[in-house]
């Protein structure tokens, strides 16, 4: 296993019963490298995301974030690695920026709080429905608010379920300007997308699943 | 274009088509709003059997009698309290307190009408019935005999319980098998009388509300509601604290139309009857400009959580009640310098105090009463069933926040805060509001009656955190996230009762059976949350 990559995948496998999701999945993904994640419906791209942010224990294999150990050093990794689902979900009771301030704040990174929640509200068009609940928002919006839930904490891995789904073309514009940004500061991006053009520009691997296999994983340019 | 295809309109709206269509699906709600008020009883309305219908016959005539015996019973009792009263004639006593009756049910229905859409429609209703141009008239009137039977049934028995009791005060005691058929007649005539009445403040209600929800925003539309609210509160007012002697005609003709044991007025029921044809014709004409998506917008929140609870949806309703109450938006109250778990325990204050009501007060003190159960029992085993009631009854309340935090394994996954820190932050508040609750009623009880065990209140903090702590860690050892994500989280509703009644009822048992003291005993109740603490790990 490579301990100097942001993440390591090795021999990853998770079946559901009888039903083989996920086998023998192996990749590397190095700090400031941007990897786009494909394949079919039911090929299993949920599943890797879920298992590599340690929501679900895969079967076998190992996963190392910035060298800590997954299952080891579960907080270690949490500290380094950022997962934001397709469907994003929220508290009740926290209005959107009441959400960038807990996750900040248990993340020990209230440092210019105030004005990073705002420079990234006002980029992403959600400042002015600040204190409205998300259960309220339209679902590219809530999607837009789970993206920056995630971009308010520091974090060294960045792992992505579907961002442009339900997000405006000038919304999908500013999230690949925002990963371009994030990629260049050293952070490791894996983005699973059906979107073919998402992201084409700066992207520097493709993995491609197709039943639970890895059918290849190479870099982009080949 | 094949416009042969396209569908035309009919010749609305003189066509049957669009009542007929109405009817039917009225039918049909009213159909499976009854059929679920049946299968209460075990009875299933779509089984053809004769077994069935037999069924039927017996559940009809057991509830009947089931009913009417305790009508019998509350009336005796009913009397003794007439009889309180010497000054009062019984006649003049039923007669007022059934008009208080009317009109506090009047007073209630119409404050509900102003408030909310009088016809509540789903979220299918708005999409399926609120977008067809369907007659206005007939669906307000349509939609009101359902709500109105409902009003009715619950009120209908009070009434009849007031002919009782006036029949019970004035009919010989030991002769009631001779007079049984007068009995019934002045109990059941009181109920019939009470009828149009009801029906006529009922109708008054809905035009109020009809009118209200057409005017919403403008400051007229609260305006023949609040002048029907101060009549009702003045009528009752008047029957309530006036000498009979002194009281206007108007409301004398009412009480008269309510004496119990006299034959019905014929004068007085055409007038009534007249009375209630004019306020459905004011119903209808309110009703030509009633706008149906306008009463969903209000009414389908509501519908919703009320189908939720009754199919027992209750964390689902409970959501939607949420929404309903913390509203669009709020402005920020995140404390600036909580950070690391305490970010946790910050936003456990915010939930308390967005979602803190009446409700919460109640369950405090339900809770404080068990505890207080708990320090009064007479003799160990009974503390012990007491603290088993107490590990019960504390489970929802004390492990809401961490249910809702282990239901979010995305959101928790976002924070590099250990989930034992967690589980601390979430507890710390309900198990905060719970000892205050607690203590407040059970320390002047204690040292108030005499023989009470004081230092029993030493013990309950610690019993408390026992019963919080060793809950809260057998749920997180049995939310497995995967679950989680497929959307459920389990509720080892047995296994933590036994275990929670089990860490609490040890210092109980020390200091009966040992001869210890009290402070080896609070600390061994820190036993068992110490071990799971410990496997947890």
């Amino acid at each position: 296993m490579d301990e100097t990559a942001a993440l390591s995948v090795k021999n990853l496998s998770k079946a559901y019963g009888s039903h083989k999701v996920l086998e023998d999945i192996s990749f590397n993904l190095e700090p400031g490298q941007l990897a786009i994640l494909r394949g079919p419906n039911g090929s299993g791209k949920t599943t890797l995301l879920n298992c590599i942010s340690g929501l679900i224990m895969p079967d076998e294999g190992s996963i190392l974030v910035a060298g800590h150990d997954l299952h080891r050093q579960d907080q270690e990794v949490r500290r380094h690695l950022v997962f934001i689902p397709d469907v994003p979900r929220f508290y009740l009771e926290l209005t959107a920026y009441e959400h960038l301030h807990f996750i900040a704040a248990a993340n020990d990174s209230l440092d210019g709080f105030p004005q990073r929640a705002e420079q990234l509200m006002r980029r992403f068009e959600l400042w002015d429905a600040r204190d409205v609940f998300p259960h309220h928002y339209s679902r590219g919006m809530r999607l837009k608010l789970g993206l920056l839930m995630g971009f308010i904490r520091p974090s060294s891995v960045l792992l992505l379920d579907e961002p442009s789904s339900a997000i405006d073309a000038a919304g999908v514009a500013l999230l690949e300007e925002e990963l371009s940004q994030r990629k260049a500061a050293g952070q490791a991006i894996l983005v699973s997308s059906h979107d073919l053009r998402f992201c084409q520009n700066i992207t520097d691997k493709l993995i491609t699943l197709h039943a639970g296999e890895l059918e290849y994983a190479n870099s982009a340019a080949a | 274009m094949q416009t042969a295809l396209l569908p035309k309109h009919g010749p609305y709206p003189l066509s049957n088509a669009p009542r007929a269509a109405l009817n039917r699906l009225r039918s049909r709600q009213e159909e499976s709003e009854l059929r679920l008020l049946l299968s209460f009883t075990a009875y299933d309305s779509l089984d053809q059997s004769t077994a069935n219908r037999i069924y039927l016959v017996y559940l009809i005539l057991y509830l009947a009698a089931m009913g009417l015996g305790a009508l019998l019973w509350m009336a005796q009792g009913g009397a003794v309290i007439f009889s309180l009263f010497p000054g009062f004639q019984a006649q003049v006593l039923a007669v007022r307190l059934s008009a208080i009756l009317l009109l506090g049910m009047a007073l209630f229905q119409t404050i509900h009408a102003l408030r909310l859409s009088p016809l509540a429609f789903s979220d299918d209703d708005r999409y399926q019935l609120c977008l067809q141009p369907l007659p206005s008239v007939l669906m307000v009137l349509r939609w009101f005999l359902m709500p109105w039977l409902k009003a009715l049934l619950p009120s209908l028995p009070l009434f009849i319980l007031i002919g009782f009791v006036y029949a019970e005060s004035i009919l010989p005691a030991g002769e009631l098998s001779s007079h049984i058929l007068q009995y019934f007649s002045i109990g059941l005539g009181l109920g019939l009388k009470a009828l149009p009445w009801q029906l006529l403040f009922y109708i008054l209600a809905w035009a109020a509300g009809l009118f209200a929800l057409q005017r919403r925003g403008e400051r007229i539309s609260w305006l023949p509601g609040v002048l029907l609210l101060a009549l009702l509160l003045t009528a009752g007012v008047i029957i309530a604290f006036t000498p009979q002697l002194v009281l206007p005609p108007s409301i004398g003709w009412f009480l008269s139309t309510l004496l119990p044991g006299t034959p019905f007025n014929g004068g007085a029921v055409l007038a009534l009857l007249l009375l209630i044809a004019g306020s459905f014709l004011l119903l209808a004409y309110l009703a030509r400009q009633f706008i149906p998506l306008r009463a969903a917008e209000e009414s389908a929140a509501e519908t919703a959580i009320k189908e939720l609870s009754r199919m027992g949806f209750t964390s689902a309703a409970a959501s939607l009640k949420a929404h309903k109450r913390l509203g669009i938006a709020r402005a920020s109250r995140f404390s600036p310098t909580a950070s690391g778990w305490r970010a946790y325990l910050a936003k456990a204050w915010l939930r308390t105090r967005r979602s803190f009501g009446f409700a919460q007060v109640l369950d405090l003190g339900r809770l404080g009463l068990i505890a207080l159960g708990v320090v009064l029992a007479p003799s160990i085993w009974l503390r012990v069933l007491a603290v088993l009631f107490w590990s019960n009854a504390l489970r929802s309340f004390a492990l809401n926040a961490l249910r809702t935090d282990l239901s979010q394994p995305h959101l928790s996954r976002l924070t590099p805060v250990p989930m034992r820190a967690v589980v601390l932050a979430d507890l710390l508040i309900p198990f905060g509001l719970n000892l205050l609750g607690s203590l407040a009623l059970v320390l002047p009880f204690t040292f108030l009656l005499p023989g009470a065990q004081t230092w029993l209140v030493l013990l309950l903090p610690g019993m408390l955190a026992s019963i919080y702590l060793t809950s809260a860690l057998v749920l997180l050892k049995r939310a497995k996230t995967s679950a989680v994500l497929q959307g459920t989280l389990p509720d080892p509703a047995l296994q933590t009762t036994l275990l929670a009644a089990l860490a609490a009822s040890i210092p109980l048992l020390l200091v009966e059976f040992v001869p210890a003291s009290i402070i080896p005993a609070f600390l061994a109740s820190m036993l068992v949350p110490g071990l799971l603490w410990y496997q947890l790990r």
